[in-house]
């Protein structure tokens, strides 16, 4: 009996999201790098930021080799890389300002590529994990850098961006639902189908069935030329 | 051999069935645009001010998502005038919000879930131009707001990532939809 450990979710959406993964990544990969590049913090930080991101890229082409060449990955590679996205973007955030920097936005495209490809349970819990993180930052931020004048306007932004980001995780989950309950029917519609087309004894459907036929007509013009090579050849031997 | 459905019947079953996605982006706004409005206002004057827009939105929602429960959507044209209209109140609350507007409205996120919930259901070719329609309105609601960020490359830097970071998050979405059109496809495709 094999032992195939390369599948933790028995739903196949994530084979498919793989792609989608690879190529929000890189869409992170370049965004960042124009964030560090536009706003460089201290020479330590961002040498560390690079580093990062550099890192990132390194795997990402191996992962888009493996997408390319359609080759299985295992499912913990590709939530382990998602969980790194996670963390290399909050290292981004906390280097570049925390609460303040605008790279907080690089969530959503990955929160986005979470939604499309991981189950919902999963995607509840890391995102909701990560968002608990991002309400404390932004709590902190609030009541220790904000005056009192602002502090409404800032508590207003903050809860917006908690919305939002819940709201971009359930729209992707809920297209996923749309088109997984779309190509269920197809497929039942298809099944449905082709059992009419066999019960009809329909031409088409025998000739997808049949075994591919052993001498294949010729026109009679062929047929004449042949004969005449072959007598030709009889003649030429007697 | 095999006999696919044209691509305007696709277009068709696109936005009868994804339709419901684009609803759902709305609520999320709508909600969002409630609580802003009720908690910003501090007269009742104000609050109802406040609400009459929201109040219309939320109508108009309501009428969508009652039409996708009887199975009687909206047509491609209605959806994309209700999207526009989306996009034109979401500039507005950043260009005439009292306390922060143009560039340093932090109000700029609720165009990201319209952009995606549109990428998801609309062709590319439909989709991209919303993309590049949401960009450009943050972009001239910022300017006609204050232009002077133009020359405040804080400002600058953070308008220019947004703008990018909201057409990158379009174009992800466009992108899987493209994925979820070449799986259907795929089990779609009968004998002729």
């Amino acid at each position: 009996m094999s032992t195939d450990t390369s599948n933790l979710f028995s739903d196949d959406e994530i084979k498919y999201g793989e792609s989608v993964i690879v190529a929000t990544r890189w869409v992170l990969i370049v965004i960042g790098l124009l964030f560090i590049a536009w706003n460089p913090s201290n020479v330590g930080s961002l040498r560390l930021q690079i580093l990062f991101i550099f890192a990132l890229a390194f795997a990402n082409f191996f992962l888009q080799a493996q997408v390319l060449q359609k080759k299985p990955i295992s499912d913990a590679v590709i939530l382990a890389s998602s969980v790194v996205d996670l963390v290399v973007i909050t290292i981004i955030v906390l280097a570049q300002g925390g609460y303040e920097s605008n790279a907080y936005l690089l969530y959503i495209p990955a929160i986005l590529a979470f939604s499309v490809s991981f189950p919902l349970g999963l995607t509840i819990v890391v995102t909701g994990l990560w968002g608990l993180f991002y309400f404390a930052l932004g709590n902190a931020y609030l009541f220790t850098e904000v005056p009192s004048e602002s502090l409404a306007l800032e508590t207003q932004v903050l809860f917006v961006r908690m919305l939002v980001f819940a709201g971009i995780a359930f729209i992707g989950w809920r297209y996923r639902k749309v088109e997984q309950d779309r190509r269920r029917n197809a497929r039942d519609a298809r099944a449905a189908l082709l059992g009419y087309l066999k019960e009809d004894g329909s031409e088409a459907f025998e000739a997808i069935d049949a075994p591919p036929p052993v001498a294949v007509a010729v026109s009679p013009t062929q047929q004449l030329i042949s004969e005449k090579a072959a007598a030709k050849r009889a003649s030429e031997e007697s | 051999m095999g006999t696919t459905k044209g691509i305007a019947q696709e277009q068709a079953e696109d936005i009868f069935f994804g339709q419901v996605v684009i609803i759902w982006a709305r609520w999320v706004f709508i909600t969002s645009v409630i609580i802003l409005s009720l908690w910003a206002s501090d007269t009742t004057s104000e609050i109802f001010i406040a609400v009459i827009p929201v109040a219309l939105l939320m109508a108009m929602n309501f009428y969508l998502h009652a039409r996708y429960i009887i199975e009687k959507p909206a047509n491609e044209l209605l959806t994309q005038i209700f999207a526009y209209f989306d996009l034109l109140v979401v500039t507005l609350l950043i260009v005439l919000w009292p306390d922060a507007s143009g560039a340093e409205s932090g109000f700029f996120i609720l165009y990201y879930p319209l952009v995606l919930a549109v990428a998801f259901v609309l062709p590319p070719r439909v989709s991209l131009i919303y993309i590049v329609s949401a960009s450009l309105a943050y972009v001239v609601g910022c300017i006609a707001v204050d232009a002077s960020f133009l020359a405040n490359s804080l400002l600058l830097e953070a308008v220019s990532l947004r703008t990018i970071t909201l057409a990158a998050t379009g174009v992800l979405g466009a992108f899987y939809w493209r994925v979820q059109r070449d799986r259907l496809r795929s089990i779609q495709d009968i004998p002729a």
